[in-house]
């Protein structure tokens, strides 16, 4: 379902940012990508939501090249796709129930069937008694369920989550891990989740990518800990 | 159900930038005052000028003794020949001294001595041009010719005056295009505050995947708002007054000859205009700033 052929994306202003990745991730699977800062971890989130197009290679998600997915095109492939961000991304005006409904509304899901699914996807996050709260009245674990409420809410192939506990104390940080690995079951979505976080990694064992200075220099399937600290080891 | 979401919007944006929309409804406030000013002025400019236009006319005095069938044939063709003649009229002298008792009215009847033999009016040919503005070199041509005894006209003050009002117009169309332009300005940072206000909103928008034209709808809408709240006043004042004015001079400006075109269905047409003039100048202003704003990444 996620196909990265040879690619290589170099910014306008020179900065190379990933080298010659090659990945491919089958639908219903669960992988982490990590690596330290500036390792290229967020160009290949931009790569995969369509935000950036690769320099050279393929990049090919649920079917789509993305390099040739034209400007007008690309809302239509990101219905495709779920994106949860470290900092949530909430409108604070608007209630829990509200922030998600927002998003079926932007893409016209017609009314009762939009409420009907905010309230689906409020009680698989757990969050079916906050539903008229504000996001100012709601712990870090419960905006970030929120947020994946958002995510999930038009039945995404994809998840994409960009460092998803990166706000979140270690118990908070453990009910997203056992909600994601809920969706993924439950939902039959694909997640490609970005962290820092190496206690997650050792703790929910998945399939794990390592990135560093744009090159992926591990990727292994049973995951957990990676001793080799890509400093000492490169 | 998407159109009340999206005006919801739109009247959320124009009341959280207050003074931002009251600015820019009055750029376009002044801007439509020009313009309703202006589409009522020249209507009326175009108006007289072709009623005076047409009023103006040649007078050509013909010696009694070339008064008859040929010499009068021959007049007739040398002048119709003069570039820049619309038309040649004889008037016999029977008819001009009809003319003459005419412009005396009750007293005139004295004259009516003059008629038969005796008659000491000249025949004449009532020349008009194509233009007011040729008419004195035209005049200067038939003075040329055998047989002509005097050649006469009048009006051209008056046409100097409708070319001047001709000059204003077209100063005056500089003027609103300017103001439009400087109205869509206004409209267009009025709604890229409100765009940098709902940036985390279009974000969202973007990553969940609402298409440009969802996106751009309120905004689009804002605009409009503001264009068409900017008309309000002009409208107003055009109609009203012109209606007012139209009723006080008693349909005509300063002469007689000067007759106003009446306010219906001109005022209606008029407020049309520039409520249209208002929609586009609002559509335009916004579709530039979001899409711009749209544009501006993938």
């Amino acid at each position: 379902m996620l196909l990265m052929r040879n690619v290589s994306k170099t910014y306008k202003n020179g900065v190379n940012a990933l080298y010659n990745i090659n990945l491919t991730i089958e639908q219903g699977e669960f992988v982490y990508i990590i690596g330290p800062t500036g390792s290229g971890k967020s160009t290949l989130i931009k790569l995969l939501d369509g935000e950036e197009i690769p320099t050279n290679g393929l990049v090919e998600v649920v079917g789509i090249n993305i390099g040739k997915l034209r400007h007008s095109k690309v809302p239509m492939y990101r219905r495709n796709i779920g994106v949860v961000f470290q900092d949530y991304k909430l409108l604070e005006r608007k209630t829990v129930f509200e922030n998600v409904y927002f998003a079926l509304e932007a893409i016209g899901t017609p009314k009762a069937k939009a409420r009907q699914r905010v309230r689906e996807v409020l009680h698989l996050v757990g969050l079916s008694d906050k539903m008229k709260s504000y996001p100012a009245e709601l712990s870090g674990g419960q905006l970030q369920r929120t947020a994946i409420a958002r995510a999930i809410a038009n039945q995404p192939k994809l998840l994409i989550c960009d460092e998803p506990t990166g706000n979140l104390d270690p118990d908070m940080s453990t009910g997203i891990m056992l909600l994601l690995e809920k969706i993924n079951r439950e939902e039959g979505a694909t997640i490609v989740m970005v962290t820092h976080d190496i206690t997650l990694v050792n703790q929910f064992k998945k399939r794990t990518v390592l990135l560093h200075d744009g090159h992926i220099v591990a990727d292994l399937a049973e995951g957990g800990y990676i001793k080799n600290e890509p400093d000492t080891s490169l | 159900m998407n159109l009340i979401r999206h005006f919801r919007e739109a009247f959320m944006g124009l009341i959280r930038h207050g003074a931002m929309t009251v600015s820019s409804a009055s750029a376009v406030a002044y801007a439509l005052l020009f313009v309703g000013i202006f589409i009522i002025m020249s209507i009326n400019i175009e108006q007289i000028t072709f009623s005076v236009e047409e009023s103006v006319q040649i007078h050509v005095k013909i010696y009694d003794n070339f008064n008859s069938e040929e010499p009068l044939g021959l007049i007739y063709t040398q002048i119709s020949e003069i570039e820049g003649v619309l038309d040649v009229e004889y008037s016999s002298k029977d008819d001009e001294l009809d003319k003459l008792i005419a412009t005396y009215g009750e007293d005139g009847k004295i004259f009516e001595s003059y008629r038969g033999v005796g008659n000491p009016l000249r025949a004449a040919y009532l020349v008009k041009t194509k233009e007011g503005s040729n008419i004195a070199a035209i005049s200067q041509r038939i003075s040329y010719i055998i047989g002509i005894e005097k050649v006469s006209y009048g009006g051209t003050g008056t046409i100097q005056l409708m070319k001047m009002l001709d000059y204003i117009r077209t100063v005056g169309y500089i003027l609103v295009i300017g103001l439009s332009i400087v109205a869509v300005f206004l409209i267009s940072n009025t709604i890229k505050l409100s765009i940098s206000s709902r940036i985390k909103e279009i974000a969202i928008m973007r990553t969940v995947g609402a298409k440009n034209g969802f996106i751009r709808m309120p905004f689009v809408i804002e605009g409009i708002l503001i264009g068409l709240m900017g008309s309000i006043l002009p409208i107003l004042v055009a109609t009203v007054g012109y209606i007012y004015l139209y009723e006080a001079l008693g349909g005509v400006f300063l002469a007689q000859m000067f007759v106003l075109q009446s306010p219906y269905p001109l005022v209606y047409y008029t407020a049309g205009i520039l409520a249209g003039i208002a929609v586009v100048v609002g559509l335009i202003g916004s579709f530039v700033s979001v899409t711009r704003y749209l544009r501006w990444q993938r």
